[in-house]
């Protein structure tokens, strides 16, 4: 966001200029006017276009994803999913029942200047439709959702309290939305990269319980009371493994900032060549064990099967949330969804490379000038080209995305645990294998410095070794686990 | 680059995360807003009351005391203190080990982490074994249902 | 004005109305929800400090843990949303709590005024804090170093208070339950 604002006032120097070069008095005018702009304009809006695209992009997000959940859903259980509601069915229907309707004698001014505007929009949305239905049938169910979730009645049962169950949905989606603040969607387009990246999000993850708690009170209603005390139970558990995980992430990097974590897996400086081996998912044991760690964390964190106790459809109709109808329930179920893509995100950042692609090659071609260095010989920033940065978001977005596939994938193919599993889960082997890892990685650290003895070319020769071995090391715990798989039954 | 900018770098940033709570607080008054107005209202004295599962509500909102929830937040409170006083440890340790006489420094530095988790550990243990981490399967977590029970 | 300025005028009527929200209001779950928007205010406060840890730190310790424990308590032991009774409140006693409120104003306001008296070279002691932390390591890797380094002996102490602060809370705990 820095960059954006030196982005923004170079483009304010740049059109004075431009204007200034005509050597007229009316450009003359308006050069003068441009360069007068106050600093305070670029800095508001360097900072409020990328809350507002982060913000209105992560409501497209979640409302795709809940279509995404259903067509899911229905191949896992051989069905079709969604499939009636299409562009041409939705919005065409719409459009036509208008037009319709203001072709009649007493429609208002109002109601023929928008059938007028809709008119010729009608074989648009049909050519639309045929592209569309064809490969994604059913793809708009997830605005009709919305719109059907606005027009619900809003009940407010009258046992409840007022303000606490009116506050829930906002502190819980507040909670979402600040979490993204600081992700690194890319090396250049980014909303914010903290000094605390990673410790920021697990503070603002922390806020979420509040707002789950406020919701299961205020609701008056027993089963919504067990079922936020569930998930706060749930939640607040499993900060302590996905803790360790980042920890451990950190100690591996040396940095807390989300950039830092992204740029100290591109491995362009030595052989690694920003391939995606360099991955910590892939160069470091340790981290291979914490993924799956992390995973069922971030699953708990969101209270997606298997840990939706809280929600849990068969016991406690629909937990903390029951008593919540219309656009209050769509937000806190939009902030479900967003809480998934953040925790996916997170996932992506610490052990999968962040926006890097993967693909050496390209990496190297989209460089722009050196690296930088730090005192240890690590890279701390690599500069690319505008299209590079372009390419790396939709790497970042894409990897995020298949993680959350992976998550919605779960729900629908595994039970749902006890409460009393859940813990022991979380308490007995999640926490003790994170403490492990981590003191594993520090003591790892310690040896690294003791065969190195400070010598940059040691240290590289050290990664490189260390970098085959790891590889080594993944690849047969893979192929062991598809042998363990593919074992007949004895 | 301009002063303000420069002085103030981390708090333009978090301004980021200010705004977009601040987002969030106006998407819902939007999106409630919105609802308001094209909702359809017909309040009636059923839908005012607590949803249980079709049934009259039975007894007041609250349940019978469970400890473990408690117990499971105290243990949580602890173990998150230490995990945010390590934090600030974690970032340094990889320059601290791999610098020029590295290997002495880190060993020290690897002690104190080391202690400073093990004490933790212990503690994990000795509730581990106590078995206050375990969520009695004996005890219904759910009260019973309206039907055959006279407290709430 | 200046943004910033404005700004912490806002994170300061928001942490100082949530306080207020606490101190006054009847029902005792609302206090504990209001005394989590204070933290959170607080926590924003922390970073007009410079001290973006702490602030991290304030929310994950307190926001996420001390007042979910709070509530968690409260709901244990307080039965439905009954209101709570309605007492009178006598002369004498608003008055003491008055008083009370202003002296401990005016510590408080003697205190921060005697900390902005300038040092040698820096313009306060909060200033000369974040300076000398800045000057080992940029951004918060000064913490660590002093964590590990000057402050090692607190540091590890602090582990050692947690163990007992756990085992005495859990054995606290066991001796009120009896199925357990």
């Amino acid at each position: 966001m820095v960059g954006f604002l030196e982005w923004l006032l170079s483009c304010q120097q740049a059109l004075v200029k431009w204007l200034n070069s005509f050597h007229g008095p009316e450009t003359g005018y308006v050069a003068d006017f441009v360069g007068a702009i106050p600093e305070g304009v670029f800095v508001f809006l360097a900072i409020v276009i990328p809350v507002l695209v982060v913000g209105l992009g992560i409501q497209a997000v979640a409302g795709i994803s809940t279509f995404v959940e259903r067509k899911v859903a229905a191949k896992i259980q051989l069905r079709l999913g969604p499939m009636e509601c299409n562009v041409g069915s939705f919005v065409g229907a719409f459009a036509r029942a208008f037009c319709e309707k203001a072709a009649k004698p007493g429609a208002s001014m109002g109601a023929r200047a928008l059938a007028l505007v809709l008119g010729p929009l009608i074989p648009l949305l049909d050519a639309l439709d045929k592209i569309v239905t064809k490969r994604v049938p059913g793809l708009p169910i997830f605005a009709a959702d919305g719109l059907k979730l606005i027009m619900k009645e809003d009940i407010i049962p009258a046992a409840a309290d007022n303000w606490l169950f009116r506050a829930a949905p906002t502190i819980v989606l507040a909670s979402a939305f600040a979490a993204l603040a600081c992700l690194p969607y890319s090396d250049r387009f980014y909303v914010a990269d903290f000094n605390i990246g990673i410790f920021y999000l697990a503070a603002v993850t922390s806020l979420e319980v509040m707002g789950i708690l406020m919701a299961g009170w205020a609701s008056n209603n027993k089963w919504s009371l067990l079922g936020g005390m569930r998930s706060a139970a749930q939640i607040t558990s499993y900060e302590i493994p996905a803790g360790l995980t980042i920890l451990t992430a950190m100690i591996v990097s040396g940095t807390m900032s989300m950039q830092g974590l992204t740029v100290s897996q591109l491995g362009v400086d030595n052989w690694q060549l920003g391939w995606a081996w360099n991955w910590y998912a892939f160069s470091n044991p340790l981290m291979t064990i914490l993924v799956p760690i992390y995973f069922l964390a971030a699953l708990a964190e969101c209270n997606r099967t298997p840990f939706d106790i809280p929600e849990a459809e068969s016991e406690l109709v629909s937990g903390y949330h029951t008593e919540y109808s219309g656009m209050r329930f769509a937000l806190f179920f939009m902030a479900e969804y967003a809480m998934m893509f953040v925790t996916s995100a997170i996932a992506v950042t610490i052990f999968f490379g962040g926006w890097s692609t993967g693909i050496g090659v390209l990496e190297r071609a989209m460089i722009d000038g050196q690296p930088t260095y730090d005192s240890v010989g690590q890279v701390t920033a690599v500069h690319f080209h505008w299209w590079g940065s372009l390419i790396h978001l939709l790497a970042f977005l894409v990897k995020t995305y298949l993680v959350v596939l992976i998550m919605i994938w779960v729900r629908w193919a595994v039970p749902r645990f006890r409460p009393d599993q859940m813990m022991a889960l979380c308490w007995k082997r999640l926490m003790p294998i994170g403490m492990v890892a981590f003191l594993g990685a520090s003591a790892w650290l310690l040896i690294r410095g003791g065969l190195t003895g400070g010598s940059a070319e040691k240290s590289l020769q050290i990664s490189q070794a260390t970098g085959v071995l790891s590889l080594f090391v993944f690849l047969a715990v893979l192929g062991g686990i598809w042998i363990w798989w593919k074992k007949p039954a004895q | 680059m301009p002063s303000f900018v420069a002085e103030n770098h981390e708090l333009m940033q978090y301004a980021a995360a200010f705004g977009l709570l601040v987002l969030a607080v106006l998407v819902v008054a939007a999106m409630l807003g919105l609802s308001r107005l094209v909702q359809n209202r017909q309040p009636n004295p059923d839908k005012l009351k607590t949803y249980e599962c079709g049934e009259d509500p039975f007894g007041s909102g609250w349940m019978r005391f469970n400890i473990r929830f408690y117990m499971v937040a105290l243990v949580f409170v602890l173990f998150d203190v230490e995990l945010a006083l390590v934090f600030p440890v974690a970032p340094i340790f990889r320059e601290l080990t791999q610098g020029p006489g590295g290997f002495h420094t880190g060993l020290v530095v690897f002690g104190e982490l080391f202690f400073f988790v093990a004490v933790l550990f212990l503690g994990l243990v000795y509730v581990w074994r106590k078995g206050d981490l375990g969520w009695a399967r004996t005890l219904k977590l759910e009260t019973p249902p309206p039907s055959d029970s006279k407290q709430g | 004005m200046s943004a910033e300025g404005i700004l912490f005028w806002v994170v300061f009527l928001f942490t100082a109305s949530s306080a207020a929200l606490v101190a006054t209001t009847r029902n005792i779950l609302h206090a504990a929800f209001a005394l989590g928007l204070t933290f959170l205010g607080v926590s924003g406060i922390y970073l007009f400090l410079h001290a973006d840890f702490v602030a991290a730190v304030q929310l994950i310790v307190y926001v996420g843990g001390i007042v979910v424990l709070i509530m968690f308590g409260i709901m244990f032991s307080s039965h439905s949303m009954e209101s709570p009774g309605e007492e009178p409140r006598s002369k004498f006693s608003l008055m003491a709590g008055g008083l009370a409120a202003l002296g401990i104003f005016a510590v408080l306001v003697l205190l921060i005024r005697a900390l902005q008296v300038p040092l040698s070279d820096q313009n306060s002691a909060f200033d000369a804090i974040y300076q000398r932390t800045v000057a080992v390591a940029p951004g918060q890797k000064g913490l660590g170093h002093y964590l590990l380094g000057e402050y090692l002996l607190p540091f590890e102490v602090v582990s050692i208070l947690i163990l007992g602060a756990l085992a005495g809370a859990i054995s606290l705990i066991r001796k009120e339950t009896t199925t357990e």
